[in-house]
């Protein structure tokens, strides 16, 4: 059902918290498939195949991402913006998965076409479920026309 | 008072002329008619009386030939005179006489002839019809001789038997011989009685006039003779005759050769129309005649019916001229009632009128008439009244300056005086007046003095009250705190506002604007604040025209002041606007929001990498004890040393955020310092990290006296030598150059390095509250917000310049509070 080359694209500066969401995919067996890029300059970077990314097939066109939106250099709902705006790349599902629990990010992040918005739970059971709901929605449910 | 129609009776000039003028038409037309149609009668009288003389004298003529035929029927026969021959005396022959007789009887029987008699040349009568005549007279007998000799049958006219006297004619025939033509064998006579057959055809009329008559007539000596009967006179032929001369007689006017329709008088005397006309062959005059009384008969009943007709027409016309000036002197009367209605209720209303009218001599000052308002506000009767003069009551005047305050009047030089004065009732009570004085013409040049006079109690009342209301509202308005502007709309031609005139402003209005009080009164807004259209034209307008309060807050940049404006509408097309000074409050307003927002901001950012460690730790320690159960010993490695990050960062991100929270809270004394003494206290705390990475640092020589709180600007650069080494990248000779220059108003400080630089779409972000361009970097990023926060602190602002990635960067910043505090320290 997922074609070869899907891949995900994990938007976060915290080392920690890549490592978090990158074990949970070990148990859909897809930690091999997940790239992460700490900061948006690189994600944009990545997206648009230049810079550190420049090699087309070092850096496949992800199929679904994860963004954070507090990051270095350009913020999380600066790409995410960037990524909507663009008729190439609209179509990847976004999903933003954030410490955040601001309204006003809400209200942006939607307002720039998110499709999806989660907040880190301070609570490790909770965190591993809704990575696991999130995996199982996205991964295994969701229906992509590629 | 009401306007007097004048209602002066005017007489109906138009209607007489009106009146003459169809009469005139009227009676002109009528004569006009009458005359035509006299003409035309005239002419059919005429016609008439022409035809019958015309075709009486042609039968007259017709007859007379037709006599003279018989004559010369029997004068010229040979047969008849054979026959005569034979029966002449002496020859008796029987035969021949009774064939002359049977002749001779068929004529007298054929044409009417009264009797025939036959004589022989001597005078002997051979036989005559009837028999047995009485012997001719020797007149007769001398006219038969005559006839004889003449040869030729003649005529003998009318003539008088003296036998019977009656009126006949008579032809006589001589009888010529056949053998000798020139002698005479004797003679026919036939007498004719006319009144048989002639007269009876002369008399007859055509038509029924009753005074119609045909008259035969003969001139006879000097005279006119009649020669046939009349219808009015009896037995008048050949006995009625007329002076030839008789000028208007139809008959001697015929007689002396007038031919044609005349007019006359008759025999009767009587006026006449006629026709005359002679008998041709003949000494007869026809004379056609009819009354003139009797010919205009019909004519006279057209004209009486015609005379009836235009009278009724007059009539009429007269009274429907009469019936108009009938109805314009009812209306004139009617017109008249109604003022006389109108003047007594105007009397009424004087006399009834809460005012106190009097009307008084003005020489003598007595009054004439008092009206029931004077009667009840001073207390006395009318009847004293009109016995007292006006200063009677008046405590204030004597007759003496009364009369004064009535000179220009009386001089002519004003109309009316108006004049506040006090009047005394009856009881002794006064009370104000306004009293109008004039002097009103009564004519013949007489003058009466008029006094109006108006109880002020009342009006006094009112405006005390007016006056303390307006006190008040004075004291108010010119003590207010705000500001108060009263202005009236200035419109254009189609009606849309244009500017508005300043019409009041009160004390505080000028503290507020800084504008003269006098200068701004009258003065139209655009002028007054120099611009066109006036500030909040459009506002005020609306509240103008609709009438609604309104208020607004505003910003005015002219003055760089903020204001609350209130404005309300006293009477259409003007505004009132009350100005609050709200400059200091907005100032607040802004700060706290600034504030606020800041706050939130940081509030945010707190919770959010507060957050982003505490779920690090957590989620780690959940693997920790999966890893533990498990034995995994390199996870549970990796765990620990997850968390031990986590809180690393924590703890460095509380420390920083009692940093940031201090800055402005918590200020130390400021002391006296130099630039010199800050930059390398500052280089000493990084000496450690500077010499690590084998930095060469440059500092300028100039000086500058500082004022402030030096740890913290001491933070200040330390913070940005720290920043330097941490972002030197892989520059091989890393250098660091602290120093002061004077560019444009405060000296400004510069720390420049040649590492890693910043691309210039970061520079903004870079002092952001824990903002990090490479996550990588140890830090909370909240270094150059600290900064930042020092500089504002110091009255200065602080900016990156650096040409991109790789091209080094160099951080600018002022301290103009400090270098101030010196200056004014000194």
């Amino acid at each position: 059902m997922m074609g070869e080359a899907f891949v995900i694209l994990l938007v976060e500066d915290e080392p920690a918290h890549a490592e978090i969401v990158r074990r949970n995919f070990e148990n859909f067996r897809l930690a091999n498939r997940l790239i992460h890029v700490p900061d948006g300059q690189a994600a944009l970077d990545y997206l648009y195949q230049q810079g550190d990314y420049a090699d087309p097939a070092a850096s496949p066109r992800p199929g679904l991402i994860l963004l954070d939106l507090r990051l270095p250099r350009v913020d999380g709902l600066e790409v995410l913006k960037a990524i909507k705006q663009d008729p190439g790349l609209a179509a990847i599902p976004v999903v933003v998965l954030t410490t955040s629990a601001a309204e006003t990010d809400m209200a942006k992040a939607y307002e720039f076409h998110a499709n999806s918005y989660l907040v880190k739970p301070v609570d490790f059971p909770q965190f591993l479920s809704l990575m696991e709901t999130c995996g199982y929605y996205w991964l295994a449910w969701n229906k992509y026309p590629y | 008072m009401a306007e007097q129609p004048s209602l002066e009776w005017r007489k109906p000039i138009g209607l007489l002329i009106l009146a003459g003028f169809l009469m005139l038409a009227i009676t002109g037309a009528t004569a006009d008619y009458l005359r035509r149609q006299y003409r035309e009668e005239q002419a059919k009288i005429q016609t008439q009386l022409s035809s019958v003389g015309e075709l009486k004298v042609r039968q007259i003529a017709q007859w007379r030939q037709e006599r003279i035929a018989d004559a010369l029927a029997l004068g010229r026969n040979r047969a008849f005179a054979d026959l005569f021959q034979r029966a002449q005396v002496g020859k008796e022959d029987p035969k021949a006489r009774a064939l002359l007789q049977s002749w001779l009887e068929s004529i007298w029987h054929q044409h009417a002839y009264d009797r025939i008699r036959l004589l022989d040349r001597d005078g002997q009568e051979l036989l005559s019809i009837p028999a047995e005549l009485p012997k001719p007279t020797a007149a007769i007998l001398r006219g038969f001789q005559t006839a004889m000799a003449e040869g030729q049958p003649r005529f003998q006219d009318f003539y008088r038997s003296v036998e019977d006297q009656r009126v006949y004619l008579s032809i006589r025939v001589p009888i010529a011989d056949p053998r000798n033509p020139q002698r005479m064998l004797g003679i026919a006579a036939l007498r004719i009685d006319p009144a048989l057959e002639f007269y009876p055809f002369i008399s007859r009329w055509p038509t029924a006039a009753q005074s119609a008559e045909t008259l035969l007539v003969k001139q006879e000596g000097q005279e006119v003779l009649y020669l046939n009967q009349l219808k009015f006179q009896a037995d008048a032929a050949l006995r009625l005759r007329f002076p030839l001369e008789q000028q208007d007689l139809p008959a001697a006017m015929a007689v002396r050769g007038q031919v044609g329709v005349v007019a006359g008088r008759d025999y009767r005397g009587k006026k006449v129309l006629a026709d005359l006309r002679p008998v041709p062959d003949s000494p007869w005059f026809l004379v056609s005649r009819m009354d003139q009384d009797e010919a205009f008969e019909p004519f006279r009943q057209q004209v009486l019916g015609t005379i009836l007709l235009a009278a009724l027409l007059m009539l009429c016309t007269g009274v429907t001229i009469a019936g108009l000036w009938r109805h314009q002197r009812a209306r004139y009367f009617q017109a008249r009632y109604a003022q006389e209605q109108e003047l007594a209720w105007l009397r009424q209303a004087i006399a009834r009128s809460l005012n106190e009218i009097c009307l008084f001599d003005p020489h003598t000052l007595r009054i004439l008439f008092a009206n029931d308002g004077a009667v009840r506000n001073l207390g006395y009767s009318r009847e004293e009244l009109v016995g007292m003069t006006m200063t009677d009551f008046k405590p204030t005047q004597s007759p003496d300056s009364f009369r004064a305050l009535l000179a220009p009047l009386a001089a002519g030089e004003q109309e009316t005086l108006v004049l506040k004065l006090t009047h005394r009732r009856r009881d002794g009570t006064e009370y104000p007046v306004e009293t109008h004085l004039q002097l009103v013409d009564r004519g013949h040049g007489l003058r009466v003095g008029l006094a109006l006079m108006n109880d002020l109690t009342e009006h006094q009342r009112i405006l005390d009250t007016l006056q303390f209301s307006e006190q008040k509202f004075r004291t108010l308005f010119e003590n207010l705190a705000e500001g108060v502007a009263l202005h009236e709309l200035v419109l254009d031609e189609i009606g849309s506002p244009l500017d508005y005139l300043v019409l009041d402003v009160n004390p505080a209005y000028r503290r507020h604007t800084g504008l003269d009080l006098d200068a701004t009164r009258n003065r139209l807004g655009s002028e007054l604040y120099g611009l066109a259209p006036p500030p909040y034209l459009d506002e005020f307008a609306q509240v103008a025209q609709g009438g609604l309060p309104y208020a607004f807050e505003t910003y005015y940049p002219p003055m760089e002041r903020h204001f609350r404006i209130s404005v309300i509408c006293p009477r259409p097309g003007q505004f009132a606007t009350v100005f609050e000074d709200i400059t200091e409050r907005k100032t607040r307003e802004d700060e706290l929001r600034q504030k606020n927002e800041e706050m939130e901001r940081f509030t945010y950012l707190v919770s959010h990498d507060l957050k982003s460690p505490l779920v690090t730790v957590k989620t780690f320690l959940g693997y920790l004890e999966e890893d533990l159960g498990k034995q995994d010993g390199e996870r549970v490695k990796k765990d620990l040393l997850y968390m031990h990050g986590a809180t690393e960062k924590m703890g460095r991100l509380l420390g920083d955020l009692l940093e940031v929270s201090r800055i402005g809270r918590v200020v130390n004394t400021p002391v006296r310092t130099s630039f010199q003494a800050l930059a390398r206290e500052a280089l000493g705390a990084v000496a450690g990290s500077l010499a690590l990475r084998g930095v060469e640092v440059t500092l300028d020589e100039v000086d500058l006296p500082l004022l402030g709180d030096r740890p913290r600007l001491v933070e200040v650069w330390q913070n940005l030598l720290e920043n330097a080494v941490k972002y030197m990248g892989d520059q091989p000779g890393p250098r660091i150059h602290i120093g002061v220059e004077r560019v444009g108003e405060h000296p400004q400080f510069f720390v420049r390095d040649n590492g890693q630089g910043i691309e210039s779409r970061y520079h903004g972000k870079v002092f952001g509250l824990f903002e990090k361009l490479d996550a990588r970097t140890e830090g909370t990023g909240l270094g150059l917000a600290l900064i930042k926060r020092i500089v504002e602190v110091h009255g200065g602002t602080i900016r990156v310049e650096s040409e991109g990635a790789g091209q080094g960067s160099c951080f600018l910043f002022t301290l103009p509070k400090a270098i101030q505090a010196q200056g004014e320290a000194r």
